[in-house]
Parts: structure tokens; C-alpha cells; sequence
């Protein structure tokens, strides 16, 4: 069964999705929970919201295009920004993670 | 970063594509996620069923892009505004009263703003005015000379000081004008200016040149006109240019016309400019030692004013030697220019609008707590709505910018019609105003309203917003403030009713309305006093001229003509002065006395009569040891004893410019009469002393006409220009004088009163407003009374007993304010007079019966509440 994102992270994987080629909203939906194996599931409708606002911010750029079924999709692309600002959240993660970790591996002495 | 910032507003300005550009977003992932589940063999319609449950509330998320795109904010500004625009229309009369009362002090303050714009701020349309200076010259007592001499000019202007681009001269002139193929002529303003004049200023022309400069034998009586003369001289005739104009007997030639919006640098307009070499050779040789001329200048682009105060300071030395210890000037100072005025008449015209600003200022004060009492009432009435509206989410930010949008619509449409106004008023009251200088021939400068207008008025209504909407909106919106969790409850609500800042509100307006009313009094008491106050001579029919330099031979002149009653010279014109200030010694005392030099005949051409002993006749030479003096001084220097034969030393205080001292003996007591300035009412002191026509202490000769009409005046101007065309010959008639004392009170009386009782009507209207609301609150209550048994009478006492109490507490604030001012204007001069019994008296009691009137027509309708139907209703 699929977990929702956690909160403060559906733009770090947005950016992730993107990373990895350029694509459209349903696309990029579609990456997440496959890279995640089902695991992610992100609210459908939270997404776009995310990608416009990663847009406003310069942090994507978008384009529209014509998808693999011939109609006409807006297709996002990471800007050199966008690719700064996912290392930065990626190391944060992985920091994070690094911590949480740290605290969740420390048995108790006896 | 720029295109980040810009993005929201791309958007709104494209929102139709934005919009559709995002429906085909999500109808693409409808449609893609349809595709997807019609392949895992769902129906068609089931798997439409199922992409729309999985994408959920499509309007939510549209939402959420719009805000995530900053359009949120546009979108909320815009509902709020529509909201406010069906509200004020559902209550026309709120909202009319509101624009209304708003409109009135902003129409004044607009009108104000303009006129000390034009005449102080405004920078005429010159070429680089950051580098624009005037050179005044500087007294033994370093007081600033505004005009120099053509020989000091010519001193200063013969080598450029470093960083000076150039000098150049001007001369206002007030001279008749004759049109060339037109009969009459007319008085009208120019200048005479140097050859560099346009070449350094630069303005525009829209025909022809303008001097060439460098004495180029083609500006030889060569004349600009501005667009105003081309309009007023020549009916904008197109084939200007050519055509002659005579001034002063000498013909000009019409070369140029500057553009609109050049009138020259003087606070008048100017009709023409001439060259003042052209002009100076009328001029007699000896006049170049007479300081007539403004020399102003512009700096080089690496000039400096201080670099060129320290080379003027060396220059200052080399000027020529002035025969007259008067025009002997100690220093040279550059001081950069601001606008017309000079820096002196720019601090003294700010001096003398800052009462009227003030009294403006109050008035738009007033008019905002007014506003405030009934925005303040009006949102205390929709809490209902307000609390509805904090249910479904609105926090305290959304309802207060909800609010201050509907007072800012209020304030904005408020500004238009305050432009209307003023549009309608500018010209009359600039006209008024000035009306005096209009009437001596002068053109006044043109006033327009533009763009800056527009912004100005919607700068002060914005703010005026925040004045009378502000405060209101914070405190009816209390209750819902972040502190406070859940919805507030009625002890909450009731303590956001406003009512004792309604209260505090009201005693503010009547405080202030007393205030202006009783201002307005004293000015008027002033003005009354200006024209009531009995002279003791007729002025009507006394026309004097300057004396000039062959005064004799004027006098002689004059004296012929059979107009003439009477003619007599004196120092200084009375009604323009009131006589030389000198300390009287006598039997070890001092007195400052006032003094005029006479020669025998001016007392009869004033008509006063001689009370005692005898006045001046040819026997007593100029220099003579005599004096005349008038009743009240005869009374101030040696009470109820005879002053015939009595010895009095006159003497120059110490600050005068040239030591003199003179004694005399009294021969002649005259009649009092008022000659110096008018609200002091008869001299308080005057000595005569006796001089003759000619020998330089006459600056005046005064006639006395039998008929004063405009073809007399013309015929002696002529018979003056014939014996010195030079000589400023224009008649100035005496009647003048006493409409330039009476006319600034009469303007200033009128206008305090405008401002006076237009600030009572907004009163009263904020009074009606309240007790109104309170009838309407407290229906029920007063229907409960009227069911108990109460009288009619009684309950409107109940509903007025706190209108009352709030005019009672503003005049109480208001009076002692009103006299603690009076008393401030009384310590800063004693020519006016401060004390009043109609001003400090009538006014506040005309104040309470209008407001007391006000407030009990609407109290009246309480007396007519059906109890009945009060009872049934919901409070």
C-alpha cells in the first residue's frame, strides 16, 4: 500500500522527476511512483501546484509540446538553478536521513 | 529575477490563457489517467468516474496554482473591491454624504497645493535649473539687496568668475502698450533682459528666434512675445511675426513667440521681452546708478556656488563707488534659484500660507473623524456579516483589508470629485485672490491641473483612508484578532462597538469647528475693523506720482491743469506706509513717533483741518526747525498742556542706515486721520515736518482731482512722460492703497469663514449620522419606554443627552484652544486685533444652536416608534 509523500518533500522529488529528462505533470507522477516502487503516492492535484510554484521560482522551465499520444502537454525541464537548489535539498535529505538514522540505530544499554 | 518579479502581473494581464492553458493541463491528466484505465479494461465512462475521484477537487487545486503564481493576492483584491462597490451601492446616501464631506477639504487643500505650487515649488521650464543661481547684493547690515545697478552689473559681468557659464539681466516693466494698426493702448507686463537671456534659459519657441546675442545689429528693438502676449496682444494671429508694438513711444518689431508654459522668471506673466540695451538708451545717463536690475546666472558644468561665493567675495571690492550711501553694497552673494521667488519671498509666502494650510488641514481633519464616526457605526452594524465571513476562514488581515478597501473606494471617488472641483474653482479663486494685481494691469501666471494634480489628490485620499478608515476597521475587527481563538463572544462584540470612540470622535469635530468658528471671527472683527475704520480724508479723488528727477517741473506741470484741485509732495505715500520711524525726545523722555516730510500744500490736498496754530507755508524753507504734528501725538508728548512753542528733538534710531537728528518747534496741531495701517485705526502718533517739491525728500506728489477718470489720468501720464519719458509715470491711484489693506483681511475673512462653516456643516452632518444610528440601535429599548409609559418628550432628551453632552465638551475644548491661539497671535504682533466678543461669544453659541438642531431632527423620530412594532422586531 502506497505511503503519501511527507510533508516538505513533494518538491525535492518533483525536481528529482525532472532531472532525469524532461516531462509532463501526469509523467512526472507516473516516474515517482514508479522510482519509488508504489511505494510514494503523491496526491494528484498537489502536484501541479508544486510544479508552478517550482516555475515562479526559476527553478524549472516549461514548455508546451505534444506527448507520445499526440496531444498537446505543458513538458517541464530542470533549469541550471533548478539543478542547484536539488543537490542542495539531496544533501539536506541525505543528512537527514544520516540523523534520523543515527537515533533510530542506537540500541539501548543495557 | 526581474521576469520572476514580473510573472504575476504577465499572468493577470494574460489571464484568459493562463486559465485555458491550465484547464488543458489537468484535462490532459484526466485524459492520460482515462487512457490508463480503459487499458486495464475499465469501461470508458467508469474509468472517467475514477480519474476524476483520484484527481479530486480540480477548482481546489486551480486555487493552488493561482496562488502558488502570486495571483491569489489580484484575486482577493478584486473580490474585496467588488464587494465594496455593491455595498456603497446599496446605501446611496452613506455613501453620497461620505464623497461629499471627503471631497470638500480636498477640493481646498488641492486648490492650496496648486497655488503654492505655481508661485513657490514650481520651477519655471528652463534648461539645466540645478545650475541656476541669482546674485544679490549684500549691506552693512548683511542683508540682502535684491537689485543691483547697471554699473555694479556691468562691474560683476565684465569678466566670468571660474565655473559661471554666463550672466544675464532682467527688468520688469509695467509700461502702456500700443498695437501696431490698433487705436488705445493698454497697460501690460514685460521684461527688458540681456542678449544672453534666451540663449542661457534655453526655453522653447514655437515661431521665429530669439535674441541672437552679442549686441547683433538684427536684435535691434527686436521683441519675443510669450504665448500669453501672442494670445492677448495679437489674437494669435499667425503672421505675428513682423508686426510692431509700441512701448513707452518706441517702436519693437515682433521676432519670436516662446511655447506655452514660458511666462519669464517673475511671480507675474510676462507679456514680451525686449533688450535691455534697447531699453536703456531711453534711460537718462545718470540712472545707471539707480538698482533696478535682477542679474542672475547659470553654473559651467564643473562650477560650483561656493567656489563662486569665494570669487564674488574679491569682486564685491572692485564695484563702483555709489554716490548715494544707500546703494553702497558691502558684498556679493550667489544663491541658487527654486523656482519665481526668491529665497526671502519664498520663506515669506510659506509664512503666510501656513495659517491657511493649517486652518485646510483641520478642516480635512474634521472631515475624516466625521467619516470615521460613520464607517466606524456602519461596520459595527455588519458584524453579523464579519463574523460569518471569520467562520468560513477569514482571519482579522482579510476583514480589515476588506474594510480599508471600501473606505479606500470611498477615499478614491472622494479624490475625483475633489478634482472636479478644483478643476472648477482654481481659476476663480486664483483670479480673486490676485484680483488686485489683475486690476493694476498685471497678468497673472497660468495655473493648470495635471497629472501631478491627479496624483497629489489621490495621494491625500489614500492617506485620508487611512485617517478615517483605519481605526475604525482595527477596532470593529478586534474580536477576531490571531490572540483570540474561537469565534468572540458578545462581551467581545460589544466592546468592538466604538461607541466612546464615536463619542471622542464627535467632542474632536465640535472642538475643532469652534476652533475655525471662532478664528474665522477674529478675522472678520479684522476685516470690519479695516473698512469701518473712518480715515479722515477721501481717498477717491488722490492720484500721486513719483516725484522723478525734475520734480519741480512735473509739479508745475500739473498744477496747470484744471483737474487739478490741489497738489502737495510728501516722503512716503500714506496707506503704503505709515511714515519714518523716529524717537521723539523731549523734558529727558523718548517716544518713537512716526514722521512724514510735507511740503506746504499736501495738507490741503488731504483735507485736514488745522486745530491749533498754523501750518507750513513758502516762508518755511525746506530744513526748516518747525514741525505740524496731529492731535494724539500732541496728546502722547506733553498731555493736556498746550504743544505751541514746545521744543521736540527728532532722531534717527541707531539701526537707521544714515545718523540724523533735527530739532524743532511745534507750530500747528492737525486733525488725526489713518494713514498707515488700517486695523491699528488712527495714527497713533504723527509728525510733519516741512520739505519742498524738489529737494529730494518728496519721493511724491499727490493731486487732489476734482474727477479722477481714466482719459484724466491718461492726459497727466502723457504731460509726466513728456517732461521724463524715463520716469515710472503710471498713476497710482490712493483708493488702490486702501483696497491692498482691505483686501487681504476681506479675502482672508472670507475665506476663514468658507473654511469655518464648512467645517460646522461637516460637523453637523456627523452629529445627524450619530444620533441617528443611536435611534436606530436603541429602538427596541425606546419602543420598551414608550410601552412603560414614557413621553415622547422624554425620550427624545434620552436620545440627545449624549449629543449634548459631546457639543458641551467640544466647545469647552474648542474655546480655551480658540483663545489660547488668539493669545499667540496677540504676543507676535499687535496690529490685529485678538479680542472679540462676536468671535469668542456668538460663534460658540451659534455653533451649539446649529448642533444641537442637528442632532435633535433625527432624535425626533424616536418620539415616532410604534412600540409595537419596535417590540416585534429583532434588535
Amino acid at each position: 500500500m502506497g505511503q503519501p509523500v511527507l510533508p516538505g518533500t513533494l518538491d525535492m522529488l518533483a525536481l528529482k522527476a525532472i532531472s532525469l529528462g524532461p516531462e509532463h505533470g501526469f509523467g512526472l507522477l507516473q516516474r515517482i511512483q514508479r522510482c519509488s516502487g508504489d511505494v510514494l503516492q503523491v496526491e494528484q492535484g498537489a502536484l501541479y501546484p508544486a510544479l508552478h510554484r517550482l516555475e515562479a521560482q526559476g527553478l524549472i522551465s516549461a514548455e508546451w509540446g505534444v506527448s507520445e499520444n499526440n496531444r498537446r502537454a505543458k513538458f517541464y525541464a530542470l533549469s541550471a538553478a533548478g539543478q542547484r537548489r536539488l543537490q542542495q535539498d539531496l544533501q539536506h535529505w541525505r543528512e537527514l536521513v544520516r540523523g534520523i538514522d543515527g537515533v533510530l540505530g542506537t540500541e539501548l544499554l543495557a | 529575477m526581474i521576469r520572476r518579479w514580473l510573472q504575476p502581473l504577465r499572468d493577470l494581464f494574460q489571464r484568459r490563457r493562463f486559465e485555458r492553458d491550465l484547464d488543458d493541463e489537468l484535462q490532459f491528466h484526466l485524459d492520460s489517467r482515462t487512457e490508463q484505465l480503459v487499458a486495464t479494461g475499465l469501461s470508458h465512462g467508469e474509468a472517467i468516474r475514477q480519474a476524476r475521484i483520484e484527481l479530486g477537487m480540480t477548482e481546489l487545486h486551480r486555487d493552488g496554482v493561482r496562488a502558488a503564481r502570486g495571483l491569489r493576492v489580484f484575486d482577493l483584491a478584486w473580490g474585496d473591491l467588488r464587494y465594496a462597490a455593491r455595498s456603497l451601492r446599496r446605501t446611496p446616501g452613506f455613501s453620497l454624504t461620505a464623497i461629499s464631506v471627503l471631497s470638500l477639504p480636498l477640493a481646498a487643500s488641492l486648490i492650496l497645493y496648486l497655488l503654492f505650487d505655481t508661485y513657490a515649488l514650481q520651477m519655471p521650464p528652463v534648461q539645466r535649473p540645478q545650475r541656476w543661481f541669482y546674485l544679490e547684493g549684500i549691506d552693512e547690515l548683511n542683508r540682502g539687496v535684491a537689485l543691483l545697478s547697471p554699473a555694479q552689473v556691468e562691474a560683476i559681468d565684465t569678466d566670468l568668475p571660474p565655473g559661471v557659464e554666463g550672466f544675464y539681466t532682467t527688468r520688469y516693466l509695467h509700461r502702456p502698450l500700443q498695437i501696431e494698426g490698433r487705436g488705445g493702448e493698454a497697460w501690460r507686463g514685460g521684461e527688458a533682459v540681456s542678449d544672453h537671456y534666451f540663449r542661457l534659459l534655453g526655453p522653447r519657441l514655437q515661431h521665429g528666434r530669439g535674441f541672437l546675442g552679442g549686441a547683433d545689429p538684427r536684435d535691434r528693438y527686436a521683441l519675443v512675445l510669450s504665448d500669453h502676449g501672442w494670445e492677448r496682444l495679437f489674437q494669435r494671429d499667425p503672421q505675428v511675426i513682423g508686426r510692431g508694438l509700441d512701448i513707452a513711444g518706441q517702436r519693437y518689431t515682433v521676432v519670436g513667440v516662446t511655447a506655452a508654459g514660458f511666462t519669464g522668471t517673475y511671480p507675474m506673466s510676462s507679456l514680451y521681452w525686449i533688450r535691455e540695451r534697447d531699453y536703456r538708451a531711453h534711460l537718462p545717463a545718470d540712472e545707471v546708478d539707480q538698482r533696478q536690475l535682477d542679474l542672475n546666472g547659470f553654473l559651467a558644468d564643473d562650477g560650483s556656488l561656493d567656489a563662486l561665493n569665494e570669487a564674488l567675495g574679491a569682486r564685491a571690492q572692485q564695484l563702483p563707488v555709489a554716490a548715494d550711501e544707500d546703494l553702497v553694497l558691502h558684498g556679493l552673494r550667489a544663491v541658487p534659484r527654486r523656482g519665481v521667488l526668491r529665497e526671502g519671498d519664498r520663506e515669506e509666502a510659506m509664512l503666510a500660507g501656513l495659517p491657511v494650510a493649517a486652518a485646510v488641514l483641520l478642516m480635512l481633519l474634521i472631515a475624516a473623524a466625521n467619516l470615521a464616526n460613520l464607517v466606524l457605526a456602519r461596520f459595527a452594524a455588519r458584524r453579523h456579516d464579519m463574523a460569518l465571513r471569520a467562520a468560513l476562514g477569514a482571519g482579522r488581515r482579510r476583514l480589515l483589508l476588506q474594510l480599508l478597501t471600501e473606505c479606500g473606494l470611498l477615499a478614491l471617488a472622494a479624490a475625483a470629485l475633489a478634482l472636479a472641483l478644483a478643476a472648477l474653482c482654481i481659476h476663480p479663486v486664483h483670479a480673486a485672490t490676485f484680483s488686485l494685481l489683475a486690476e493694476m494691469g498685471y497678468d497673472l501666471i497660468d495655473i493648470q491641473l495635471g497629472a501631478g494634480s491627479a496624483v497629489t489628490a489621490t495621494v491625500m485620499a489614500l492617506i485620508a483612508t487611512l485617517l478615517f478608515g483605519g481605526l475604525p476597521a482595527w477596532l470593529v475587527t478586534a474580536p477576531w484578532s490571531a490572540r483570540r481563538r474561537g469565534q468572540p463572544d458578545a462581551a467581545a462584540l460589544k466592546r468592538a462597538d466604538g461607541s466612546r470612540l464615536r463619542g471622542g470622535l464627535m467632542v474632536a469635530q465640535v472642538a475643532g469647528s469652534v476652533l475655525l468658528l471662532v478664528i474665522a471671527g477674529l478675522i472678520g472683527a479684522n476685516a470690519r475693523r479695516a473698512e469701518l475704520t473712518p480715515l479722515g480724508f477721501d481717498p477717491a479723488p488722490l492720484v500721486a506720482f513719483d516725484a522723478g528727477r525734475d520734480a519741480q517741473a512735473l509739479a508745475r506741470a500739473l498744477r496747470e491743469q484744471a483737474e487739478v484741485a490741489a497738489l502737495g509732495g510728501v516722503s512716503s505715500l500714506p496707506l503704503m506706509s505709515e511714515g519714518e520711524r523716529m524717537d521723539g525726545e523731549r523734558d529727558g523722555r523718548s517716544d518713537p513717533l512716526r514722521v512724514r516730510f510735507i511740503d506746504a500744500g499736501w495738507l490741503e490736498v488731504m483735507n485736514i483741518a488745522l486745530q491749533r496754530g498754523r501750518a507750513f507755508n513758502a516762508a518755511d524753507a525746506a530744513s526748516a526747525p518747525v514741525a505740524v504734528i496731529s492731535r494724539r501725538t500732541a496728546e502722547l508728548l506733553w498731555p493736556r498742556q498746550d504743544p505751541l512753542g514746545r521744543t521736540l528733538r527728532l532722531v534717527r534710531p541707531d539701526e537707521a542706515p544714515a545718523a540724523w537728528s533735527r530739532s524743532v518747534e511745534v507750530i500747528g496741531v492737525v486733525d488725526d486721520v489713518a494713514s498707515g495701517w488700517l486695523v491699528s485705526g488712527a495714527d497713533h502718533s504723527m509728525v510733519y515736518l516741512p520739505a519742498a517739491i524738489g529737494d529730494g525728500e518728496l519721493g511724491q506728489i499727490l493731486l487732489r482731482l476734482h474727477e479722477a477718470s481714466p482719459r484724466t489720468l491718461s492726459r497727466l501720464h502723457a504731460i509726466c512722460v513728456d517732461i521724463d519719458p524715463g520716469a515710472d509715470c503710471a498713476p497710482f491711484r490712493l483708493s488702490s492703497a486702501l483696497r491692498v489693506q482691505r483686501l487681504p483681511f476681506l479675502g482672508a475673512s472670507r475665506l476663514a469663514s468658507a473654511i469655518g462653516w464648512t467645517s460646522l456643516l461637516i460637523s453637523c452632518i456627523g452629529l445627524y449620522g450619530l444620533v441617528s444610528y443611536v435611534v436606530v440601535q436603541q429602538r427596541k429599548e425606546l419602543g420598551v419606554r414608550l410601552a412603560l409609559g414614557a413621553q415622547r418628550s422624554q425620550l427624545i432628551r434620552h436620545v440627545m443627552r449624549g449629543a449634548v453632552r459631546q457639543i458641551a465638551l467640544g466647545i469647552a475644548l474648542g474655546l480655551p484652544l480658540a483663545i489660547g491661539l488668539s493669545r499667540v497671535i496677540a504676543a507676535l504682533t499687535d496690529r490685529l486685533q485678538t479680542v472679540d466678543i462676536g468671535a469668542f461669544v456668538i460663534a460658540p453659541l451659534l455653533l451649539a444652536a446649529i448642533a444641537v438642531l442637528a442632532a435633535w431632527l433625527p432624535a425626533r423620530r424616536s418620539a415616532r416608534i410604534a412600540p409595537s412594532e419596535a417590540l416585534r422586531a429583532d434588535s
